[in-house]
């Protein structure tokens, strides 16, 4: 009886927690229509640097990434297909990149990379009183802190899942001809065979989520502070756990979703 | 109109109902028991904390009672220093003191930068305005903090225990540009909170008020 309990107070604690992330989530969309309708130039500023702190600082690891990655599926298509099927290879890596490990991949990257910093800075602004002297200006910390890092990492989720899948691509190719001497003609067939304008909007719009989601877990674990430094830490671990589980349970229901 | 008035104001920390009133214009000093108060204090006027029971009123109106929405745009009439600056640290000290201005007022960006130019020689605030604040020393970061304040021209000043904890010489200064700049624009209110009183000694006020430790002054 007591383990019910406990496990129902778990249940009602997690949905509350989502619930408050999608609160999150929406506001934000409301607060940037706000921000742009009042032309606020410091949001834009804000949103523009967590573009390229998350977005283009990360590009260099997300393109070694993504030509091992690509290498690697590559190679064990050609070991299990053999290195005359070029359509097949062009077929599984689209279909493998575009749908799963390109959004998951970048998001983990992100989640590592910006999810830990905008936790604890944001961790870091609360315990040094920021947050209250920009209350003290009249600048609401929802509208100037978290609204433009949310919108500002899914946009670079997105950036960066391009550019991921498009080296993938590339890059498997590149291993394909030069390892079995697969045709770039056949290849090419094959990912077009697959690709279409509705694959890839879903492939970003799955980048997009993720980024919202990510980032909303790590600023609400940021504002979670108290008054110790020793929950900068302790914030920025939960929101990468959060962050993860969160991705992958996501991941997990959208694929489902393509099945069915 | 007076610019701030409790009535029998009663808030948490302070059991005692505070009644007091600074006229506009004026340059009052209320010296707190503790500096816990004084920060309470700038909470209350700013409609950060609200009160336990009482009314205070600032600029003719109750911050208690204003609506979210509209605290941005009351706030944005209170310039504050705080003893640490109230500066935000991964900002450089020029786009610190550009920031209020840039989000309230919906002036062009060359008017934006003159004002900051001139709160800066105003204050005469000598660092690199280029650093982050964390470079920056203590008087510095309340230097900054002042020019900020002055930049956005505000109905009310308040100084949060601005000359505590600093050498003579800069305490003088900040008190100079306090005073000048309370001269140079009639109809400012200037607020000096402190809970060392020692501090404010020289200064000459039109008002100052005591509160009590648990008491009215």
């Amino acid at each position: 009886m007591r383990l019910a309990g406990a496990i129902g107070d778990r249940l009602s604690e997690t949905l509350s927690g989502l619930l408050e992330l999608g609160e999150m989530i929406i506001s934000s969309f409301g607060d940037a229509v706000s921000a742009m309708k009042e032309r606020r130039r410091p949001v834009l500023n804000v949103y523009l640097r967590q573009v390229y702190f998350s977005g283009l600082e990360a590009v260099r690891i997300i393109l070694a990434m993504a030509l091992i990655i690509g290498t690697v599926i590559i190679a064990q298509i050609a070991s299990i297909a053999g290195g005359t099927s070029g359509f097949l290879a062009g077929k599984l890596m689209t279909w493998i990149i575009l749908r799963e490990l390109g959004p998951l991949l970048v998001a983990i990257i992100v989640i590592a990379r910006s999810g830990t910093a905008v936790a604890a800075e944001l961790s870091q602004m609360k315990i040094g009183g920021e947050m209250e002297s920009l209350t003290i200006l009249g600048i609401p910390v929802g509208g100037y802190l978290v609204m433009p890092r949310i919108l500002g990492i899914a946009t670079a989720l997105v950036m960066l899942t391009i550019y991921f899948e498009v080296t993938a691509l590339l890059g498997g190719f590149l291993v394909a001809s030069i390892g079995w001497n697969v045709p770039f003609e056949l290849y090419q067939q094959g990912i077009f065979s697959v690709l279409t304008p509705g694959g890839v909007l879903a492939s970003l719009m799955k980048s997009a989520m993720f980024g919202l989601v990510v980032a909303s877990v790590c600023c609400s674990n940021g504002l979670k502070v108290g008054r110790s430094v020793t929950q900068i830490p302790q914030a920025a671990t939960r929101a990468v756990m959060q962050s993860l589980l969160l991705v992958l349970l996501l991941d997990g229901l959208m694929s489902l979703g393509y099945l069915l | 109109m007076p610019a701030i008035k409790f009535e029998h104001v009663v808030f948490t920390g302070y059991s005692a109902p505070a009644t007091f009133t600074v006229e506009t214009g004026a340059l009052a000093a209320v010296v707190a028991p503790t500096q816990e108060i004084s920060d309470l204090l700038v909470r209350l006027l700013l409609g950060i904390s609200n009160q336990v029971s009482g009314t205070v009123e600032v600029l003719g109106v109750e911050p208690a009672e204003i609506p979210e929405r509209g605290l941005s745009s009351f706030r944005q009439q209170i310039g504050v220093v705080n003893p640490t600056g109230g500066l935000i640290f991964n900002l450089k000290v020029w786009e610190n003191i550009l920031l209020p201005m840039e989000y309230h007022l919906g002036i062009s960006q060359k008017e934006i930068e003159e004002r900051g130019e001139e709160a800066l020689r105003t204050v005469g605030f000598g660092g690199d305005v280029h650093e982050l604040p964390g470079h920056l020393s203590l008087f510095e970061q309340r230097l900054a903090s002042q020019a900020r304040s002055f930049a956005m021209q505000p109905a009310l000043l308040v100084y949060n225990e601005l000359l505590g904890g600093l050498r003579e010489e800069d305490q003088g200064r900040l008190a100079d540009n306090a005073l000048a700049y309370h001269r140079g624009r009639p109809g400012t209110t200037s607020l000096f909170l402190t809970a060392q009183p020692e501090t404010i000694r020289s200064l000459s006020l039109d008002q100052c008020l005591v509160l009590e430790r648990g008491g009215n002054g």
